[in-house]
């Protein structure tokens, strides 16, 4: 079926708006019934599109449901994406207002910075491992834009995967010698550990992310370049966030992240 | 029911795989103190019946978990030798009422240790090894459903362990973070790592030693101590192979 260019666009102002305005809005799939997966996508672009025109850069991109978990949940098959850009970017030890934010959930994941454009079809593990520069630990902070996180595939697709900020650790580590399924994962909120995970919990392995990410945006005539930042995938759950509250991150060998929140999000 | 039957009642459910009501439904002046008396005898039953004791698990190990029952220190179980699985051996389904597996690890020390006032620092001393494990989890209790005081009477849950042959003592510093997932028919179905558990698998340690000093109890050499659960359980059914994935070492079975 799909939805007409006037409704896709109608879709992405809303979008915009709430993200610039901190109120969500309703689920996309209940009020456009006809949106398919590749609206979802063209909505998306559609609001990158107006970000690239308002100069803010595109870091990379983020990869998301790459969790067995969170596939079956949405009832997807393989993960999606959405773009990074530096508006987004928060530094480490800083603070994360949630006054801009709606209703803030935290992740770890792991980080991949390029240090050659990947560009597909055909991209392949060992192209991947070839193209990243290093690894490093980070923070998601994810936000949907849909009231009460009542969301599917389609929805946070189109919301951007429902990215809001990024934090990289400012430890780089080589690929060399590191087997990252096996590395743990701690996460600390006010220093009680309250998720544990391992590499392996995205996809297997955080380059088969990577792996997905070249490919499909091959089939769109996109690539990788030297540089971007690819944030993985979640490795265990996500914790909400509220104001005081202090988040920390470690990854085996990789590292660790702190960040403070500040303010009140809006829900 | 007193305590005596109560214990008695529990073992049967052990032996003969059939699940029986809460405790708590029946028994409402059931308390922490008498669900704890009911396990030591359900022990002393076991040991009585020819059964040796192997050591001790802990449960509630996370401070969720702790929230959640609204009780602030890990709860402990005792573990028997016949509880012990062969590493890639079979789990026997007929022999189980509603298992569910999660990774461990599991501590063994070289010498006893008596509480109370026991601290991280008398553990660390006293390590003879750190293993990869598994525990196996099977309540007496239909559907798995229970309070605090039922799971402490039925031995906190108690049912099968396995332990792996590497020792990770020399990697004491990367403990915490080492990456462990569970597999079940080949799919990943859960990751963790070991500060899940306390923040520090070896505080569970401390925890136990100074419970039993309550009891006038000691942790003995030779003693396998399964310090908790470093992910949600994983139920499993006949057929089902699970492998629990550590950096160092596989653990698995199939159950039969």
């Amino acid at each position: 079926m799909g939805l007409s260019k006037d409704q896709l666009l109608e879709i992405a102002d809303k979008l915009d708006k709430a993200e610039a305005t901190c109120i969500a809005i309703p689920s996309l799939v209940e009020n456009y019934p006809g949106m398919d997966e590749k609206d979802s996508y063209q909505i998306q672009w559609m609001v990158a599109s107006r970000a690239l025109r308002a100069q803010r850069h595109l870091i990379g991109y983020k990869i998301g449901l790459t969790s067995l978990e969170a596939q079956k949940h949405f009832n997807v098959f393989e993960p999606d994406y959405g773009h990074l850009f530096d508006s987004m970017a928060v530094n480490e030890e800083s603070e994360i207002y949630l006054s801009k934010l709606i209703q803030p959930k935290i992740e770890g994941e792991m980080a991949f910075v390029l240090g050659k454009d990947l560009r597909g079809p055909g991209i392949t593990l060992s192209h991947v491992m070839r193209a990243v520069d290093y690894v490093t630990t980070s923070f998601e902070i994810i936000d949907s834009r849909i009231q009460n996180w009542k969301i599917t595939a389609k929805d946070t697709i189109a919301d951007n995967g429902s990215s809001a900020r990024f934090v990289l650790s400012g430890q780089k580590r080589r690929l060399e010698g590191l087997s990252l399924p096996h590395l743990g994962m701690a996460l600390y909120k006010n220093n009680e550990v309250v998720v544990t995970g391992s590499g392996a919990a995205v996809m297997g392995n955080p380059l088969n992310a990577i792996v997905f990410l070249a490919n499909t945006l091959a089939k769109h005539d996109r690539g990788l370049l030297e540089g971007q930042v690819i944030l993985s995938g979640s490795i265990g759950g996500m914790v909400s966030m509220a104001h005081g509250d202090h988040f920390s991150v470690e990854i085996q060998r990789l590292g660790r992240v702190t960040i403070r929140c500040k303010g009140k999000s809006n829900e | 029911m007193n305590n005596q039957s109560i214990a008695e009642m529990l073992r049967q459910a052990l032996m003969n795989q059939r699940a029986v009501p809460q405790i708590s439904k029946t028994e409402t002046q059931f308390s922490l103190k008498d669900a704890r008396e009911v396990q030591d005898l359900s022990c002393i039953l076991a040991q009585e019946a020819g059964e040796n004791l192997a050591g001790y698990k802990m449960g509630l190990t996370s401070k969720a978990k702790q929230r959640d029952v609204n009780v602030y220190e890990p709860i402990r179980g005792y573990i028997l030798k016949s509880f012990e699985i062969p590493k890639g051996g079979t789990v026997k389904m007929g022999a189980r009422i509603h298992p569910r597996v999660e990774p461990e690890v599991a501590v063994v020390l070289n010498r006893e240790l008596k509480g109370p006032g026991v601290t991280l620092r008398d553990v660390v001393s006293a390590l003879e090894g750190i293993y990869p494990a598994l525990e196996i989890v099977d309540s007496r209790y239909e559907n798995f459903v229970f309070k605090l005081e039922d799971v402490i009477a039925d031995n906190t849950s108690a049912a099968g362990f396995m332990v792996g042959r590497v020792n990770l003592l020399s990697e004491l510093n990367d403990l915490n973070l080492m990456g462990i997932c569970v597999r079940k028919n080949g799919a990943i179905v859960e990751t963790g790592a070991p500060s899940a558990v306390l923040g520090d698998p070896l505080l569970s340690v401390v925890s136990l030693a100074n419970s039993l000093a309550e009891e006038a109890k000691s942790i003995l050499p030779g003693m396998v101590i399964l310090t908790g659960g470093i992910t949600q359980s994983v139920p499993f059914k006949r057929n089902d192979r699970i492998e629990v994935e550590w950096p160092q070492e596989v653990l698995s079975f199939t159950a039969e």
